[in-house]
This record gives C-alpha cells, sequence and structure tokens, in this order.
C-alpha cells in the first residue's frame, strides 16, 4: 500500500487511562497518537498504518448525551482526516460497547470513513450497531485483548481495500444479518437429500434458511355501525396514476403513494395504470375496480350503507416486500388513515 | 421401466458441410439447420451462432437452454414437438457439454445472461459448454406470445436435430434410470422411501392457450399425479417460465434420488404437480400431492421444490405441512431473493430449508468482444445501476452490473446450483 492508512482509535475513560467509573462523566476527549490498547493497535498495523489520534469520551457522558458527544467526537475526527477508525474492543462493558456502535455508524455514515468495532456479542452495543457496523466479537475477557485488535485491523484493512469479506467465523465479525452466496461443497439435491435423510433418522440438522420473525398484530374489533363508519381503500396491487408520476416501483416496495379520489365515481383506466411485477396486470389495467372497488364503495355511500369513503386511496406494489419496508409502509399508511378519521380499511391484494 | 441414457461427450462444435458426430466433434449444417428452423411462419428470419467456452462472449436475450437428445425408439418432445407418446424407457443419446440456446428478441431485459468467460462461468454450467445460439426475428405485427411458443418449439426442433447426429454413435458412456411399476417397488426395510413432489408451474403467470409444459398439455385445471422420473428426464417436461428445460432433462434431484438408490434411501417416485392461483385449489393440491406420496408411492420422506415467484412458496409450504401431518418427513428446496428479508411464508414447524442461493447478489461482468442475440439490454428495475426501470439501454458488450440471479443457470430452482447462503 503506497499510503499508510491513517486510523482514530476510539477509547472509554477507563482505557484512555484517564480514570474509572469516577472519571466515567468526562466528555469527549483527543489526543495525538496511541493510549493504552493503541499501541497494541499500533503494532497490529505494523507498517502498513498509523495510530494519528486517540479519541475518548466518559462512559455516562456518552450515555447521557450520545448527540453531543458524538458531534464532538466527529468533529475532532474530521480534523485527523483518518481512513479508518477502530473503536474499542469494549469486551462486556454495555455504557462503551453502545458508545462504539454509535461512533462507529455515525463515522461511516456522516464522514464515509470505514469503521470496526470491537466487543462481546452479548454487549447491548453488538445487538444495537451488529447490523449497521461490522464488530468484531471480543468476548468477554480483556486477555483477548491483542488478538481482537488484530482481528479488528485486518477487517478495517480489508474494508479500506475494498476485499470482500470472508465469513463471520473466519472473519470474528458478529454477523450482520445481510445473506451473502458461496460457494457450496455440495449441490443443493445433495444437500436437500441428506437434510431428510438425517432428519429421518432423528438426528440433528440445521435448515439453511431461518424462519423470519414476525410480530403478532391483534385485529381490530367489528365495526358497530357501518352507516357512520369512515371507510378507506388501500390496496397492495400497485395501482397508480396514468403514466406513474410518482415512479413507484413494480416490485420491492419502498414507498406508498396516496391517490386522490374525491369527487370520483369510477377510476377510468385512461386516468390509472397498475404497476406490479407479481402477476399479470392486463385484467385490473383494463378496468381498475377489479383491484380497487371504489365503484361498488361510491354505490354503498350514496345508499348510505357506509358512512363515507375517504378521500384517498393509498396504493403500492407489494411484490417482493422487505418485510421491515412492508412493516414500514404499513404504519405509514395506517397514521395517515387514523389521524385522518378513518375507521375501516379495505385491504384489496392479487 | 427402464431408460438407457447414451451420453456422447462432445469436445467441439464447428460449421460444416454435413451435420455429424466425428470423433467427438459436433458438425452443423448451418444452412440445413435454418432452413429447418425458418419453417416455423412466425419467424422472418433464423440465425444460428456458435459461442465456446473461453470466448470473449456474451450470449443476451436467453429463453430457453436444452440439451441435444434424440429417442432412437419413439418420439420426441411427444404433445410439444412430435405427436402424442409416451418417453422414459428405451434408448435416448444425450450430447454432453452442448447446449442449444434459445434468445428471445422481444426478452430485452438484462435478465438471462451466459458469459462463456470471466466470473459468470464459475457459477453456471454453460459458460462452460459449446452453444449452438439460436436467434430467431419475427415476422412483423405477430403476436409475442405466440412468437416465443415459436422460440421454444424452434429450440426443441434444433436439440432433436443435433442429437439425431449421435444416432449411430457409441456412447462414451450410459447411464440406466430403473424403477419398477410403483406396486413393486420396493425395498428393504431399513432404507428409508423417499419421494420427490415437483411443483412444474405457477399459474401466477398463466401459461398461453397453446403453451406445451407436459406431454404438450398447458397444465391449466392440472391435478397432482404420479408420473415416472424418467418421464422428467426423458423429454416429456418444459418449462414455462422460471426454469430451463435443461434442468428437467437432467434434473438434479431426481438424479441425485437415483445415484443413492439403493444405497442409502429407496426412490419411491414423483408426483407432479402444478401451483395454482386460488387458496382453494392450493389447498386441494399440496393436500392431493401428500395424500400420492403417503398413500401411492409410501413415502416415509419427501423432497419438494418449486417453479415460479414468491406466491409458490406458500404451495410448497402447504405440501411440507400435509405431509408431515401425514407422518412423512419433508425437506424443500426453495430460493432466496433479497439479502436482507426472509422467505415471507415460513410456518413456524418448517425447519428444513436448503437454498440454491441468493438472486439478488450483485456481479460485475467484464465487457465481451462479441454478444450473440441483440446489441443492448435493459436491466432489471430494482438493479442498483438502474433504478428507472426500462429506461436505460445498455451496449450489451460492455462492463454490466447484474444479479447473480441474471446468469442464466447459476441459481435453479429444482437444485441446480453451485452456491449456498449464509448469514454475513
Amino acid at each position: 500500500m503506497a499510503e499508510k492508512i491513517r486510523v482514530v482509535h476510539y477509547l472509554n475513560q477507563f482505557f484512555a487511562q484517564i480514570g474509572g467509573e469516577e472519571k466515567a462523566d468526562i466528555g469527549p476527549g483527543f489526543k495525538e497518537g496511541p493510549i493504552g490498547p493503541g499501541r497494541a493497535l499500533q503494532q497490529s498495523l505494523a507498517g502498513n498504518g498509523e495510530v494519528v489520534a486517540t479519541l475518548f469520551c466518559g462512559d455516562n457522558y456518552f450515555a447521557e448525551h450520545a448527540k453531543d458527544a458524538t458531534e464532538e467526537l466527529l468533529r475532532q475526527m474530521t480534523r485527523c482526516k483518518p481512513h479508518l477508525l477502530i473503536a474499542g474492543p469494549a469486551f462486556e462493558s454495555g455504557r462503551y460497547g453502545v458508545a462504539c456502535g454509535a461512533i462507529c455508524k455515525a463515522a461511516q455514515e456522516r464522514l464515509g470513513i470505514y469503521a470496526v468495532a470491537g466487543m462481546d456479542q452479548e454487549n447491548a452495543g453488538a445487538a444495537l450497531y451488529c447490523k449497521n457496523v461490522y464488530i468484531i466479537n471480543s468476548g468477554d475477557s480483556i486477555v483477548r485483548m491483542v488478538p481482537t485488535l488484530q482481528r479488528m485491523v485486518a477487517v478495517g484493512v480489508k474494508l479500506l481495500q475494498g476485499t470482500p469479506l470472508g465469513r463471520p467465523e473466519e472473519e470474528g465479525y458478529i454477523p450482520r444479518g445481510i445473506k451473502r452466496n458461496a460457494f457450496a461443497a455440495k449441490p443443493p439435491a445433495e444437500r436437500a437429500v441428506d437434510m431428510l435423510l438425517t432428519k429421518i433418522r432423528g438426528e440433528p440438522f440445521k435448515s439453511e434458511i431461518a424462519a423470519p420473525q414476525f410480530h403478532h398484530i391483534k385485529p381490530a374489533s367489528a365495526l358497530r355501525d357501518l352507516s357512520s363508519a369512515v371507510i378507506a381503500l388501500v390496496t397492495d396491487g400497485g395501482l397508480v396514476p396514468e403514466g406513474n408520476p410518482e415512479r413507484m416501483e413494480p416490485g420491492r416496495p419502498t414507498r406508498f403513494t396516496t391517490i386522490p379520489v374525491d369527487g370520483i365515481d369510477r377510476l377510468d383506466p385512461k386516468q390509472f395504470d397498475v404497476v406490479h411485477s407479481g402477476y399479470d396486470t392486463a385484467f385490473a389495467n383494463q378496468d381498475p375496480h377489479r383491484l380497487v372497488p371504489l365503484d361498488v364503495m361510491r354505490e354503498l355511500e350514496q345508499q348510505g350503507i357506509i358512512g363515507k369513503l375517504h378521500e384517498s386511496i393509498h396504493a403500492t406494489g407489494g411484490a417482493h416486500a422487505a418485510v421491515e419496508n412492508a412493516t414500514r409502509i404499513g404504519q405509514g399508511i395506517a397514521d395517515r388513515l387514523k389521524s385522518a378519521g378513518v375507521t375501516g380499511v379495505i385491504l384489496t391484494s392479487t | 421401466m427402464r431408460l438407457e441414457m447414451g451420453l456422447v461427450n462432445i469436445k467441439d462444435v464447428r460449421f460444416g458441410s454435413r451435420t455429424a458426430i466425428d470423433d467427438h466433434v459436433l458438425f452443423i449444417d448451418r444452412q440445413e439447420l435454418i432452413s429447418l428452423l425458418a419453417q416455423e411462419p412466425l419467424f422472418d428470419s433464423v440465425e444460428i451462432d456458435l459461442a465456446h467456452p473461453g470466448e470473449s462472449c456474451r450470449i443476451i436475450r436467453v429463453l430457453d437452454v436444452l440439451e441435444p437428445r434424440y429417442r432412437l425408439n419413439g418420439p420426441n418432445f411427444p404433445g410439444a414437438l412430435d405427436g402424442v407418446g409416451l418417453v422414459g424407457a428405451g434408448q435416448t443419446r444425450a450430447l454432453k457439454n452442448v447446449c442449444v440456446v434459445e434468445t428471445s428478441a422481444d426478452h430485452a431485459r438484462g435478465r438471462n445472461i451466459i458469459d462463456m468467460s470471466g466470473p459468470a462461468t464459475a457459477y453456471s454450467p454453460f459458460g462452460a459448454t459449446h452453444n449452438v445460439v439460436l436467434i430467431s426475428h419475427a415476422t412483423k405485427g405477430a403476436d409475442v406470445a405466440e412468437y416465443r411458443l415459436a422460440v421454444k418449439k424452434a429450440g426443441l426442433r434444433a436439440a432433436v436435430y443435433l442429437g439425431a447426429a449421435a444416432k449411430e454413435v457409441l456412447p462414451d458412456e450410459t447411464q440406466i434410470y430403473e424403477l419398477p411399476p410403483t406396486a413393486f417397488n420396493r425395498g428393504p426395510q431399513e432404507l428409508p422411501r423417499i419421494g420427490y413432489i415437483f411443483p412444474i408451474h405457477s399459474q401466477q403467470h398463466p401459461t398461453h392457450q397453446k403453451e406445451t409444459v407436459f406431454y404438450g398439455s398447458n397444465v391449466q385445471g392440472f391435478l397432482p399425479t404420479i408420473v415416472h422420473p424418467n418421464e422428467i428426464l426423458d423429454g416429456a417436461l418444459m418449462f414455462s417460465y422460471s426454469a430451463f428445460t435443461y434442468f428437467a432433462q437432467n434434473h438434479p434431484v431426481i438424479q441425485e434420488l437415483y445415484r443413492r438408490h439403493r444405497r442409502d434411501l429407496w426412490f419411491a417416485g414423483v408426483v407432479v404437480t402444478v401451483a395454482p392461483v386460488t387458496i382453494g385449489e392450493k389447498e386441494r393440491n399440496s393436500h392431493l400431492a401428500a395424500r400420492l406420496a403417503s398413500e401411492v408411492l409410501g413415502a416415509d420422506g419427501v423432497i419438494a421444490t418449486k417453479i415460479g415467484g414468491g406466491a409458490v412458496d406458500t404451495d410448497l409450504m402447504m405440501i411440507y405441512q400435509r405431509c408431515e401431518e401425514m407422518g412423512m418427513k419433508a425437506t424443500l428446496i426453495i430460493m432466496e431473493r433479497y439479502p436482507d428479508t426472509g422467505i415471507t411464508f415460513v410456518p413456524e414447524n418448517v425447519d428444513a430449508l436448503v437454498t440454491p442461493g441468493l438472486t439478488r447478489d450483485p456481479i460485475t461482468l467484464p465487457p465481451m468482444e462479441r454478444v450473440i442475440g441483440g446489441d443492448t439490454l435493459s436491466l432489471d428495475n430494482t438493479n442498483p445501476d438502474n433504478t428507472n426501470p426500462g429506461i436505460s439501454s445498455l451496449p450489451a458488450n460492455q462492463e454490466l452490473r447484474v444479479w447473480v440471479g441474471d446468469i442464466v443457470g447459476a441459481i435453479s430452482q429444482v437444485g441446480a446450483s453451485r452456491l449456498i447462503t449464509y448469514i454475513g
């Protein structure tokens, strides 16, 4: 490597040799060069890099003033123009671990520098930040200081060089929850037969895909009086205004659209489109009421069977939705409908 | 029923004055093959091109891939190409290391790429085969759906035409696929009886009225049925979408069950079914498929795979649950799509899933000197480098950022892949 890697090291008050719990209230600080474990970090870097500065903060101070502390640490970090931030390792110290995760995430997102944290996999900071930050699992004992720093440097250097990282168990990081392909020793058909025969023998086996975890939602109680109800229409079938002006995604949705229908009695196929990658949209394009029954709802409204039809239709294209996005979209639509006084919703899917 | 699959290894493919195999080299009379395929009234013109392993060459807009085959004792692809008839018994010749690759001019998306060199070849078998590529141009005003069916029929025609060159050739190896009638298909007590439940199509994308999927049937309203595994291998099945027919001819699960038959399992047989669109039909078909595996095949364990999109995950999970309820153990092969989200429909008791890989895994393919099948392509709507669906048309010979799932043959839903996934 032509240029030496400029590394900033983040420590808490204890490892920065300011003091123990009695000094946990001190605010962010800055020192040039390595301190304490920073010397082992410098050794791990060998000739490839230099610990240009050490940033530190008291555990309590960070916990109580996370935002201010982060701002101040980022400000000081900017001055040293680092390539890489190494935070910790924090082992099982929860406040320290959370601070390491937070400062790494902020440095990556706001300063665009690579960051690696270290802590025990049971540390609260690991659960909070392992999706966003590479966290080397240090274990809970300080005797693992040197090997942990070595792994943190190895991962940091790979990130900097754009070298793909290996599996978590090879590199020592805590899984980020992101699926990746790897070449397998045996083809899937052979693995499937192996798994089935193991299962039949009653021996332990491991599914290659973990089942997703869902929150269970208690359905709202039924409406007592339809004649006073405000009903909204919502669909994940991909209804959009003609020409899809908001460029709604046909699949893998990240957002929803709001289509005003106040004063409209019918969905004119010339004024609406259906954009959805998961089914044949020809029939819904021919007559959008096959997807969203606005016509029937208007009749029910005129007959007084329902109180009122809500002024807009909310729509998204539900194919291949990520559960996280679908949850957020649903929450967003529900919040709007609730604040608009809607009491019932008809969801049409495909 | 006994099928003798005579494998003829081909080490090169060249154009020549006569279609024949000479010392493991396949010579193709280009004009004769073009004339044969140009009979199709929906084609304005047909071209044939060759792509060889190691070449700086990219094939795009791939519709289907087939292995050249010829049945010595009866019809080829009955119902789809030849007239009514049965397959799965007798002698068949298979040309190894050669594929017929159909391209479809209307298939403009980036999905379905074969690279003959570079990183894609690590993922797919089709970068290592000599590929005979069909490029056909539709007549003006031809119906797009019917044109596609014509392209697929042309592929069958070419596969049989080339396979016929092996009629008189002594196979390098003969594979025997043999299972007796279900009633007599009994093994020793200690070997578990394994069945395979195979949904061959998902009607979320309905088949065309004239489409030929199974023995010429468009499989609309198809009910689960027992078929002999040899029929799948020998030309009864061509996929409508979402899988390549090569993987029916070389079905990984069927081949694996045969490979281990009598050794550590007893191959009990195959149930073919279709994934319908309404919940009632899905329940009915999954019930019937599991019942056939249990009561007719007498299976102790079942492997099931799927064809199609996320909607079929439901069918697959239903099949799994019905099998387990009936006292059989089940394992599914199910493809994963996205790095950050799981398969939506996984009931809590479903604990045995095998993945052939993750389709939405980005990969950079280098520029290629030559492109077959078109000059441009537009990448998938959710590709990181193309957020405007269908808008930008890219020169196909340049460096492409695509998904692993865009590489033809990289991830097959019937279990052909070299991949596994892990949580990183």
